[in-house]
């Protein structure tokens, strides 16, 4: 049996000591804005030449699963999301860190990431060629709709009403539309700044709007959790009840949505919260701290990691930066996508698969060894905070394309960010927007170019049939609920 | 006060000896326009690894600038301080595309060509379901009706290619512009599409495991890694291109430091150990040296500025 | 300050925008005409649409209803100075002396009163990113100008 030779290479002190230390290097690098897996990644490919290739790939991959996991501790603590995957692990985790439940929060997150994480691998490992077929179903109308059922979401996000939640989506939308028109390759709202070219990168605005503008608003505290709380108990936090739903939930998406090539752990963390949320009973307690968000998000995006190894490893199409580094790691040892890999190179392939299973273990035990002490960070002074995560933030904004010009944005983000979240806007749908935007974009783009301008596109394939079912679900079912509970008050009172 | 003069004087040693020290006194840095992880980012990064068996002690640091086709990568290079401490990495057509379209603020002349490392010749592929199975069926469905071409991005090497063989052939394709080659490759594979323009490096693995179908590699001569692709030559279609990626520095930098970078990067090009990682990691090299490259960087920009007057983007 | 003021302004400024956003796509070459540009002009209507509403719902809304935007106004509107100085200094004097200067000097304006304690904190953050970013992943942090002249 190949899966068992696999196995047995894998069992070896060299590649458990590289997943180990990747999985770890991983963990710091998601929680460290500026730093990001493919960097890593990167770094890694000429030094592997070295290196056997399982060590070197489960070194990267080891980084790959820490990382997606990584990002959710400081958006959980600091609010401040080390990859845009944890963007929505930060709407329900900061508010649980100033309560002084940060611990369970980072629990919650490191079990449903564990649990996501798996799965997938376990999906990759058994039924990979069978999903590549479905990954290739998607074109450009599929992805269009696939932002759109993303993008459904700002309703969940919307705290301050509905018609600013949708203002703050079309916002983060429109300013997606700065750059390069897609189509002709003139551009537009770019004011002459040639940074702007490309578009306004989204890190920046990340870090500016969840984490400069956080620490704006804890110049009025003495540190993150509030003062009533009782301190030592910070440490004795127990794993809530009634998860398991909401990590399904997340798994389920995060696995599906993530063997489709695109930006998907960010779309699956999203869609996956939001999907949370319609199902809740405590639907109320969205936005203010509610662990089934963090469980849905973190397992939604760690269930990508397995999910967007299919199309790489069958088709030789990576879904994402980290897995297009990946894959000039696997092309330097000769490891050429394809069917190949599972038969002639299976034994490298299915240990590389297996090292992903060791990988989650390892943030597992890590993350739920040292989540009592990480909480403790919501107990540092707030003036020894604010000066360090604004270093971080900085530091952070300029290392993703070493340009001072994106500081500079993040400032702007912060600033204005600020201002609009006390106005009731959401900057959590203006960055969806901006995410989505340019997905959602070229797949109308690119669809109307393939039809020949006939809308019927969207409409044709099955995967479209069947992803304008559940956006229709995800748009109706808010509305009823809002409509129910203004009938429950109206009959109240 | 003795201080405050000990303290000058320290930094006037620490000045002078940055300045005529031999060279290199200190870190390199190596400016990649594009993002870390790409082709374009592995081939600087062989190359340092391969340029310190010749430096010794020398140290590379690698610094990654994507953004707008290489353009916020050329335009830093071209800002560099003209010391010799900084080289960049740079790839056609964009550098020149971009001058032709008046996006840049550099000329050809801001930069001293160092010389090319690597090639990827341009590639006509179809899904592997297509009934088309050369370039004479691909121009016969084009003419029987309106069918739609993939290219990575407006002004790219696969834009231009297709621009060219459609004046070539008087066909009109449905042009669908796309980010990134992974697009491309998406849209052939699930047979979204009919026809795409893209690099050999990002089809090859594709093509051999019978998933898609190169039909044809626009250059002169077939390559060595695939000898079963027709070039468009041999089918009769004199249209050609490839991508190439070369070196340069500050035109202003020192001779004599020029040279020596120079020499760095014969040695490194004719390396046999970064010939065997290369050949690896699917970078295929085509070295030319730098007074031949920017003959070719000329006459490609003549030829770009051609495309660009008929049809401007 | 009255939100229902800001609410107003800002829906204007949204239906201004949006109506910007629309009139600017007649400019689109003709191969975006069918494609980016309806895009384009679907957002600017939503975007026209949602304005409207704000605006009514503002007009309706209550002017007693006041938004505080910081309780403490003086470290507020300290840090955003910082700030912003901290990133433009660091464009002449590069990283590590911006942030060896930032930090203890924020700290100090958002309550920390050791002196020392403030700078060994300080070394430690700076060292720390140091050897995350430049020992670790050889990423170029902003260089001194002043003392080497522009480089990136």
């Amino acid at each position: 049996m190949i899966i068992l030779d696999a196995l047995h290479a894998v069992m070896s002190v060299s590649v458990l000591t590289a997943v180990t230390v990747g999985s770890i290097s991983g963990i710091i690098i998601g929680g460290m804005p500026g730093l990001t897996a493919t960097m890593a990644v990167a770094l890694l490919i000429p030094i592997t030449f070295s290196f056997s290739p399982l060590i070197g790939l489960s070194l990267m991959g080891g980084v790959y699963a820490g990382a997606m996991y990584g990002g959710s501790i400081a958006a959980i603590l600091l609010s401040t999301p080390g990859t845009p995957a944890a963007a929505a692990t930060a709407i329900e985790g900061y508010p649980l860190t100033k309560q002084g439940k940060g611990g369970l929060a980072l629990k919650v997150s490191v079990v449903a990431s564990f649990i996501g994480g798996t799965f997938s691998v376990v999906v990759l490992l058994l039924v990979s060629p069978l999903l590549a077929q479905f990954a290739l179903k998607f074109g450009p109308p599929e992805y269009f709709l696939l932002a759109l059922m993303g993008l459904t979401g700002v309703i969940s996000v919307s705290t301050g009403g509905l018609v600013k939640g949708i203002i703050s989506g079309l916002i983060g939308l429109i300013i997606a539309l700065i750059g390069t028109d897609a189509m002709s390759g003139v551009l537009r709202y770019t004011f002459g700044q040639v940074e702007l070219y490309e578009g306004v990168s989204f890190m920046p605005a990340l870090i500016g709007m969840f984490s400069i503008a956080q620490m704006l608003a804890l110049t009025s505290e003495k540190r993150i959790a509030n003062d009533d709380i009782d301190l030592s108990s910070i440490k004795r936090e127990k794993m809530p009840k009634g998860m398991a739903p909401f990590i399904a939930l997340g798994t389920a998406v995060g696995t599906l949505v993530g063997i489709i090539p695109g930006e998907g752990a960010t779309i699956a963390a999203f869609v996956s919260y939001n999907m949370a949320k319609q199902k809740s009973k405590f639907k109320n307690l969205f936005g203010k701290g509610n662990p089934e968000g963090i469980a849905a998000a973190e397992s939604g995006n760690n269930a990508c990691v397995g999910g967007s190894l299919v199309p790489l490893l069958t088709l030789g199409i990576p879904g994402n930066t980290v897995s297009a580094a990946l894959m000039g790691g696997l092309m330097i040892q000769g490891l050429i996508p394809g069917p190949e890999l599972f038969t002639k190179y299976g034994q490298i392939t299915y240990g590389f698969i297996l090292s992903l299973f060791i990988a989650n273990i390892v943030f597992l035990v890590v993350g739920l060894f040292f989540a009592p002490y990480f909480a403790r960070i919501a107990l540092i002074p707030a003036s020894i905070l604010i000066a360090a995560i604004s270093v971080f933030a900085v530091i952070g904004s300029y290392a993703i394309n070493n340009s001072m010009f994106d500081v500079g944005l993040m400032l702007t983000f912060a600033f204005t960010g600020f201002f609009l979240d006390k106005m009731g806007f959401s900057l959590s749908a203006i960055i969806l927007g901006m995410i989505l935007g340019p997905i959602a974009e070229s797949g109308f783009a690119q669809a109307l170019t393939i039809s020949g301008g006939a809308y019927s596109i969207f409409f044709a394939s099955v995967p479209a049939k069947i992803l304008w079912v559940i956006i229709i679900i995800l748009l109706v079912q808010p509305m009823i609920s809002h409509y129910r509970s203004k009938k429950i008050k109206n009959t109240a009172s | 006060m003795r201080k405050i003069i000990s303290l000058v004087l320290f930094f006037a040693t620490v000045v002078v000896s940055n300045s005529f020290g031999a060279y290199p006194s200190k870190a390199i840095k190596l400016i990649v326009p594009s993002k870390a992880g790409g082709s374009t980012d592995t081939t600087a990064r062989l190359f340092a690894q391969t340029a310190k068996k010749y430096w010794k002690g020398a140290k590379f640091i690698i610094v990654d600038k994507p953004g707008s086709g290489g353009l916020m990568g050329f335009e830093a290079e071209a800002r560099s301080r003209a010391d010799g401490y900084t080289l960049g990495l740079m790839f056609t057509p964009q550098i020149v595309a971009h001058i032709v379209a008046k996006r840049a603020t550099y000329t050809l002349d801001s930069f001293k060509i160092i010389g090319n490392v690597a090639e990827d010749p341009e590639i006509v592929v179809v899904p592997a379901q297509s009934s088309v199975k050369n370039l004479d069926d691909l121009v016969k469905l084009a003419k029987s009706k309106k069918i739609t071409a993939a290219v990575n991005g407006i002004g790219s090497d696969d834009f231009l290619a297709a621009k060219n063989f459609e004046s070539a052939t008087g066909v009109k394709f449905n042009l669908m512009p796309t980010k990134g080659s992974t697009e491309e490759k998406a849209a052939i594979l699930g047979n979204h599409i009919e026809v795409a323009f893209m690099n050999l490096s990002q089809m090859l693995a594709q093509h051999k495991a019978g998933k898609a179908r190169i039909i044809a590699i626009m250059s002169k001569k077939r390559s060595d890694v695939a000898m079963d692709i027709k070039t468009s030559v041999e089918q009769g279609y004199n249209v050609l291109m490839t991508a190439t990626r070369g070196m340069l520095i500050n035109a202003k930098v020192k001779k004599n430091i020029a040279d020596k970078i120079s020499d760095l990067y014969s040695k490194v090009v004719n390396d046999k150990e970064f010939q065997a990682k290369c050949k690896k990691a699917f970078i295929f090299l085509k070295p030319m040296k730098g007074k031949v490259y920017r003959d070719y960087l000329v006459q490609l920009q003549k030829d770009t500025q051609k495309v660009y007057d008929v049809s401007p983007w | 300050m009255s939100k229902k003021y800001i609410d107003i302004t800002l829906s204007i400024f949204f239906i201004i925008l949006a109506v910007l956003l629309y009139r600017s796509t007649a400019s689109f070459p003709k191969s975006a005409l069918f494609t980016t540009a309806v895009y384009i002009k679907f957002l600017a209507s939503m975007l026209g649409i949602a304005g409207v509403i704000q605006l009514i719902s503002s007009f309706m809304s209550d002017a007693s209803v006041k938004v505080i935007f910081a309780k403490n106004p003086k470290k507020f509107f300290i840090l955003i100075l910082s700030l912003i100085l901290y990133v433009w200094i660091i464009r002449y004097l590069g990283f590590i002396i911006s942030t060896l200067i930032f930090l203890p000097v924020t700290m100090r304006y958002m309550g920390y009163h050791k002196f020392r304690k403030s700078i060994i904190i300080s070394a430690g953050i700076t060292l720390f990113v140091y050897v995350l970013f430049v020992k670790i992943f050889e990423i170029q942090l902003p260089e001194a100008t002043i003392l080497f002249g522009a480089s990136l």
